[in-house]
Parts: C-alpha cells; structure tokens; sequence
C-alpha cells in the first residue's frame, strides 16, 4: 500500500491531574500524490497529530494507540533509531518557521549536503554537490545560493531551501505545517506553488496543517477539519467548502472572507473549550446554533464510509439537505491541473 | 480653517542608507472616520508609518504635527493628549499583556493615568461596557489572567482598551495576523463597529488583502517605502491598476474556488543583485517594464477614485501628492 494511512491515532499528555486527550482515535488516508488539508484551531490536535506521525511529540505527550502506515511501515512502532533514518526518506517535515532552523553560520550547500551524508546517500563529494545544485534548481533557486549563508536569503528563498532539503531522498509522505504563515502572500503562492510541483513530480502524499481556508481552497484536493481532538468532517475540497456538513465546518467556512461577498464577516462565537474539560457529548454543542439534547448526552461519530464525505454531527443529515453557505461555480480541477505543470 | 488631528507633512524616514518610507504627507483631519488599509510586503514601509504616526520614531525629514504641535517638541499636557487620543492595537496580543497581573490592569491603568474614572465602581462600569461593546462577556474576561483567555479574547480586549479612552484615531498595526482564522472575523467586526460607532477613524496595517477588503473604505499600497496606488478598498482590490498591486491581489488565496490562484500573474524572480534606487522601484521585477520606467513615475488618476505612480497609465490625469488625504476621505 502506497500513501499514508493513519488508522485510530490516539496521543495523550500524561500531567500531575491526569490524562489529557489531545488526538482521539484519528483515522485517514492520504493517496500518492494527494494532498489533505488538515484544519482547525490552536489546541484542536492538527499540528500534535503531524508531530506524532515524526515522533517529535515531546513529553507529557505520548502516542498511546493507532499506526501509522507508509510505505507497509509503521512510523508510530519505530525505535528513535529507526526514525532518524527514516525522516527525509520515509517522511519529511517542514514546520513553521522552517527557516529559522538554517544554521546561521554555514552556507547553504554544505546545510542540504550534511542531510545527504547524514543518510549515507548521495555517493561522493562531487556526486552530493551535483545533487545538492539539481535540489536548488528544482525549488527555483539559483545554483548560486549554494555559496550564501542564510541571512543573505530572503524568507521565501530560506523556506524553499527547507523544501528542498525535505525533498532531497524522495519521500513518500509530507508534512507541511503552516509552511508559510510567516510570508505575505506574494512569496506564499511562490513557496506553495514549488512545494505543490515537488511533491507532484515525486508522486509524494501530503498533508497540509493550517486554518487558513483560501491556502486550502487554492491548494489541496481534500480537507479534514479537527475539532478538540477529534475529527469532525472530512470530504474533497469542494465538497467541505460548499457543502459543508458539520456545523463547525460552516461556521468555519463562513469566517473566512471571500471575494464574492465583501463585507460579509461571521464569526465562531465561544471559545474552543480546554481539552481538560472537554463538554459532554458533541465537543462543540456549546458553540452550536443548532445543537438539540441528544448533542449534550451523546458523542457523534463519523458517518458513512471512509473515503466519501463524512462527518461526525447527529444532524449531519440533515444539514446536508440545507443550502450551502457558499455556492463557488467552475470547475476546481482547472486550476489544479494548472498547478501541477 | 481648523487645525487637524495629526498630520504627516513631507515625512521620510531613512535607516543609513535604506529609505524605509518616503515623503508622505498625510491628514488626519476631525469628524472624518473612514478605515484605511496600508497594504505591502515585508519591508514595504507599513510598519514605519505606525511607528511615525505612533510618535515611536522620529522622521528623518518632515514633520509629524498633533493639532498643529510637532511631535518631537511636544511635552507635558499636550503630549499627554496625543498618547490619549492616537490608540494603537498591535500585533501580538500575547505579548502586551503582562503575565503576572489580571487582564483587568491594562484596562484599570490608563483609566487611572489619563484620570477618566473618578472611583474604582466608575472605572470597573466602565471596563464592563467597554467589553461589552466588543463582544466579550465581562464576566468571563474579567479577573482573569492572560493565559485564560484566547489570542481573539485578549485582541478584543486590547480594542476594549483603546475604546474606553475614546481615541480620536486607532493605528491597528496587524491586528489579525497571529490569530486563528475562525476569531479573526470577531476581531474585525469589532473594529468596523468600533469605527462605525464611534466614528473613529481606523489606520489598518496589514499584509492580507482579503481582510482589507471586507473591512476597509480605502487602501494604500506601499512597495518599497512608496505609495503606488492609492484609492477606494473595493475598487483598488476588484481592479488594481499598478502591476505590484495586480500581483499582490492575484496572489491572494481566496476561499472561492472559481477563482483560481495566482491566475495570470508570474512568480516573481529571486532579487539576487541589488534593487534600482532610482526610477520605478518595482521595474526590476515589473513583466510590463519599458524604457520609460528608468525615469521616477509620477502618481497619476487612472480612474476617479484611485490613483497609481505608473507609466502604464501616462495619458491619465496627474495627481497632486496633497490630495492623498481628501481623496482617502481622511480630510
């Protein structure tokens, strides 16, 4: 089996009152190729979700059920060792701020070189500078940068140096958390468009962490929204931004400011609620209009089979029938075909 | 003629040899309350002209004037007057707060500094309308620590705070960019209230269009430290004029699916050797550049409500730099 497929992830921080469910009984799959978009707020478990599939969650968290499966390998079962190996090759991560982690004091060759002899690839000197040159070119990089330290780099230009460090031993599955939240939105479409072209040309499966809707809509082919742990709703792109199922999906969907209705701005009364606390039920029915007594007594679970558009709301099927808050026409795929040139 | 509220006359600021932002004049004049956007990329020149506007940092050249009052020369009462009535909302609303004190002290100090309340129950009925008016519950806001609250609760707060010394102008310096998606609209419309209410004009830094589309009556877009166009928010982002802002606009990610990214809009090259410091300071990476932009363009009018400093549009009407703060609705 190609791509990821994450089946029941749990993580836990384990503190002084007890456990803390950050990540409950998580289940997706990401196709080669394929790009899901994870979202949610601060605290809902996207980003823990994407630091246990690289085993970087650090104490008190702690992955206490699920596997991990990438290439018929389970990443959750693999000793430190074993990951260390496996980063880059297996998996890559690019986190926020990926930049920052440049060591300011060696030049940009020796940076992406010392990750190939870090992993023993690349053969000799002159083989690993050749490499290291075509991994600059494929981000749109001047073979030039090689020689320059990071602070002679533009932000865009030290994110796409991570990229191109992450695509180095071809990985079969990315993990991009917020990649360009720090960026204006010239160097973001540029940083997007050669991480979305990367990850084509390897065939790579990739999930994209951000609550930034409009990055979602331009650049992922499906979207799974998380809320206090668990997942709440998942679909393709259009399905999840049209017609959204899960109540905190619209609410969410109509937060985001769209070109199409200036002026228009609704927010998510409420506060995602403490996972120490979690509310009884559906974690969100304080925060729902529509929530009825069964919302405060009984957890929803996610609906139909995996791989169509499911969410986990007592009224899901009910919302389905309801108008959807946003009614974008043309066709997605356009775009997406542009994109991946 | 009445003395305006605060007024940017011929302002630059240069840091050695990089000119942060270049001659701007500016007037903030009273009874006029529109939202302006500053819009550009890092190092356009946006947050310069809040700290100027703020009196964080001298002009190099120029003058800042608060009711005709250079800022550098101000003291004592007058001085006081300003930090009352020229509000900032900043970026980060993890770090104003200090964490050591109940949110209550950054609403219960300037009360007491700027003498507003005359008893604790005033100053205490006061900061509870004044969360009220941004949509908070005082009860669950108050008395809490920082910590407890969310980055939008704290950011409202912080509106609440500006609001209660009824300010006569609100710098908000990237009031949204560290905030989750879902508060940002509250955040916002809180604002827009607050400017619609109170009739407080609002400066809105910002690097996301999209926002400053929603909630902005004009824009400024900054490149380089230079205006480049200027004019009505809705006009400006549905049909921008100047090629920098055309790429700045194409390059938003709008939720809208029928509007695909970055549609017609090259990416642009990495700046490996220097930028032109003379002429067009966006020819180097302009795809429409021509011969004329080795000369300065001169800002001109394409179209009744916006103006744009490019040869584009050469046969259009000039526009004198001095009408930028009529034509913005700002005086």
């Amino acid at each position: 089996m190609k791509g990821l497929q994450l089946r029941g992830l749990t993580v836990n921080y384990h503190i002084d009152d007890g456990l803390v469910r950050a990540v409950d009984a998580t289940s997706f799959d990401v196709a080669p190729g394929e790009r899901l978009g994870l979202v949610g707020e601060s605290g809902s478990g996207k980003t823990t979700t994407a630091l246990a599939l690289i085993q970087l969650l650090r104490p008190p968290g702690r992955v206490d059920g699920g596997a991990a499966l990438v290439d018929g390998i389970d990443l959750l079962q693999l000793s430190p060792a074993q990951m260390r190996e496996r980063r880059l090759r297996t998996v890559s991560y690019i986190p926020q701020g990926a930049m920052n982690s440049l060591n300011p004091v060696l030049r940009i060759g020796r940076q992406v070189e010392n990750a190939l002899i870090d992993h023993d690839a690349g053969g000799d000197a002159p083989s690993r500078r050749a490499i290291v040159i075509d991994a600059l070119k494929g981000v749109d990089l001047d073979p030039s940068v090689a020689q320059r330290y990071p602070h002679e780099l533009s932000g865009g230009m030290k994110q796409r140096v991570c990229i191109a460090m992450g695509m180095l031993l071809k990985p079969s599955l990315i993990v991009a958390d917020e990649p360009t939240s720090a960026l204006d939105v010239v160097t973001q479409r540029h940083v997007m468009e050669t991480l979305g072209r990367r990850q084509s040309e390897l065939g790579a499966a990739l999930i994209l962490i951000g609550h930034d809707m409009g990055l979602m809509a331009q650049f992922v082919h499906r979207i799974a929204v998380m809320y206090a742990g668990r997942l709440v709703e998942i679909g393709s792109t259009r399905e999840v931004l049209t017609a959204p199922r899960h109540p905190y999906t619209r609410a969410l969907v109509a937060s985001v400011p769209k070109f199409s209705d200036r002026g228009e701005l609704g927010g998510i009364p409420g506060v995602t609620p403490s996972l120490r606390r979690l509310p009884s039920g559906c974690a969100f029915h304080p925060r729902c209009t529509m929530a009825v007594d069964r919302c405060r007594l009984e957890r929803p679970a996610l609906d139909g089979a995996p791989g169509l558009h499911q969410a986990a709301c007592h009224l899901a099927a009910k919302i389905n029938l309801a108008p959807a808050s946003v009614a974008p026409q043309g066709d997605r795929r356009s775009s997406l075909v542009e994109f991946r040139q | 003629m009445t003395v305006p509220l605060l007024e940017l006359d011929q302002v630059e600021k240069r840091y050695g040899p990089v000119t942060a932002l270049k001659a701007l004049s500016l007037t903030f004049g009273e009874g006029k309350a529109p939202i302006v956007a500053v819009a550009g990329e890092s190092g356009s020149g946006k947050t310069t002209l809040a700290s100027l506007l703020l009196g964080f940092t001298e002009p190099t050249l120029g003058e800042v004037r608060y009711r005709g009052q250079a800022l550098r020369k101000m003291r004592g009462t007058v001085r006081r007057d300003y930090r009352r009535d020229v509000q900032a909302v900043f970026q980060d609303p993890f770090a104003v707060y200090n964490p050591f004190y109940k949110v209550d002290r950054a609403l219960s100090e300037p009360l007491k500094l700027f003498g507003i309340s005359k008893s604790r129950q005033q100053a205490r009925d006061m900061m509870w309308q004044a969360c009220e008016q941004v949509g908070l519950h005082p009860e669950d806001t108050l008395g809490r620590f920082p910590h407890q609250l969310s980055g939008g609760q704290r950011q409202r707060l912080m509106i609440a705070r500006a609001l209660l010394l009824k300010p006569k102008l609100l710098v908000a310096d990237e009031p949204v960019s560290m905030i989750d998606a879902s508060l940002r609209a509250l955040v916002l419309g809180s604002l827009r209230q607050l400017n619609r209410d109170l009739q407080i004009p609002i400066v809105y830094i910002t690097h996301d269009l999209a926002t400053a589309y929603h909630i902005a009556d004009a824009i400024i877009v900054l490149y380089r430290g230079e205006v480049v166009e200027a004019g009505s928010a809705e006009t400006v982002i549905s049909s921008p004029q100047h090629p920098y802002t055309q790429l700045l606009v194409g390059s938003i990610p709008w939720p809208d699916l029928d509007r695909p990214w970055g549609a017609g809009q090259p990416i642009l090259k990495d700046q490996t050797s220097g930028m032109p410091s003379s002429g067009c300071l966006f020819a180097g990476r302009c795809g429409q550049a021509m011969p004329a932009c080795a000369q300065h363009p001169p800002m001109v009018r394409p179209r009744a409500d916006t103006a744009a400093r490019c040869f584009l549009h050469r046969s259009a009407p000039a526009f004198a730099a001095a009408e930028l703060s009529q034509f913005l609705s700002l005086a």
